[in-house]
């Protein structure tokens, strides 16, 4: 046997999977030859390394098993619950278009004086946000002295 | 004749609940154990063992004797543990002192330090095989399956265990080549 077939059946060899004919060919060539003998050392020794990574202990047992059967069991028949109609691709597309073509129309059709313009009287604002007469002075100077700082313009035009 | 777990997986499928949790009792170590050195993760492991009971336990009136209960419940645990291990895109991210259970080496800490240290290399070298190559290691060394028993676990056929097997050790080996050298 020679060096490069026996490289070839050293994995079956380290697991003892190997035919007795193999085997004994394979031990008489390791045998004579130390560069092989070197390489099945070496695989031997990267196998056994892997006992030092130790197994895992589980947490779990088999009431865990059952909650989760429980679980699933829930789940399903919520989903009985709301089934799903086949609906075919082309419908799909007939509903998001006319969806569509309806929110256009609507746009169209329906005037902007229906939604509200004019912003809310101060009395308005105080009564929705459930102030004292006093805080509703004091919310008023600071409105008039902020919005003066800031439209001094504006503030002359009013006056 | 059939064998002890296939018996009480028939008497499962005839309702017979105390014979599924006995099934349950006598596999789940060793599920979970498969699952954990596949991907790495002893949480995601135990949810792979777990879930493999669950699809048993749903199916069970559907069972038939005609392979053993270990292939088939091991062949389970193969397949999530492949899908998930797939999805670990970046498995060399994994955090490598997770739930590391390093068996107490008496009452020297210094000796504690190292046994710990080649654990985590073993277990990073380990984890740094392909999928498909790490299941069939862990199925033969760790889980004493023979290439035959592998190959039904995993679905495929024995030379392709073989091979796979074969690229697997010499994968193994450059990974832990500087801890084997340094120790000649």
């Amino acid at each position: 046997m020679r060096c490069f077939r026996v490289r070839a059946l050293l994995s079956k060899y380290l697991d003892s999977e190997l035919g007795e004919e193999h085997y004994n060919e394979l031990r008489e060539h390791l045998a004579k030859c130390a560069a092989c003998r070197a390489k099945e050392a070496a695989l031997r020794r990267a196998l056994d390394l892997l006992q030092e990574w130790p197994e895992t202990e589980p947490r779990l047992c088999y009431d865990a098993l059952l909650a989760r059967l429980d679980q699933r069991q829930v789940a399903r028949e919520g989903s009985v619950l709301v089934p799903k109609l086949p609906v075919p691709r082309w419908a799909t597309a007939v509903m998001v278009t006319t969806s569509i073509a309806l929110g256009f129309a609507l746009g169209i059709i329906i005037p902007e004086g229906n939604t509200p313009t004019s912003s809310p009287s101060e009395q308005q604002v105080a009564s929705a946000m459930d102030l004292y007469p006093y805080d509703m002075i004091e919310a008023s100077l600071t409105y008039s002295i902020t919005n003066s700082e800031l439209n001094p313009t504006r503030e002359k035009e009013r006056r | 004749m059939l064998d002890y777990d296939t018996e009480l997986m028939l008497r499962a499928s005839r309702g017979e609940n105390a014979a599924f949790q006995e099934l349950f009792d006598r596999h789940y170590k060793r599920a979970v154990n498969i699952a954990y050195r596949s991907i790495g993760d002893s949480d995601l492991a135990e949810d792979i063992a777990m879930e493999a009971f669950a699809r048993i336990y749903e199916s069970r009136r559907s069972f038939k004797p005609s392979a053993k209960f270990t292939t088939y419940l091991y062949r389970i645990v193969v397949n999530l543990s492949i899908n998930a291990a797939k999805r670990q895109k970046t498995i060399t991210n994994i955090n490598l002192d997770d739930s590391l259970e390093t068996p107490a080496s008496g009452s020297n800490p210094e000796q504690t330090v190292i046994r710990e240290d080649l654990a985590r290399k073993v277990r990073k070298a380990v984890l740094s095989l392909p999928p498909s190559q790490r299941i069939a290691l862990v199925l033969t060394r760790y889980e004493g399956f023979s290439h035959r028993e592998a190959a039904e676990a995993m679905g495929t056929s024995v030379g392709a265990i073989e091979s796979l097997l074969h690229r697997a050790k010499l994968n193994l080996y450059k990974a832990l080549k500087s801890i084997i050298e340094s120790e000649q």
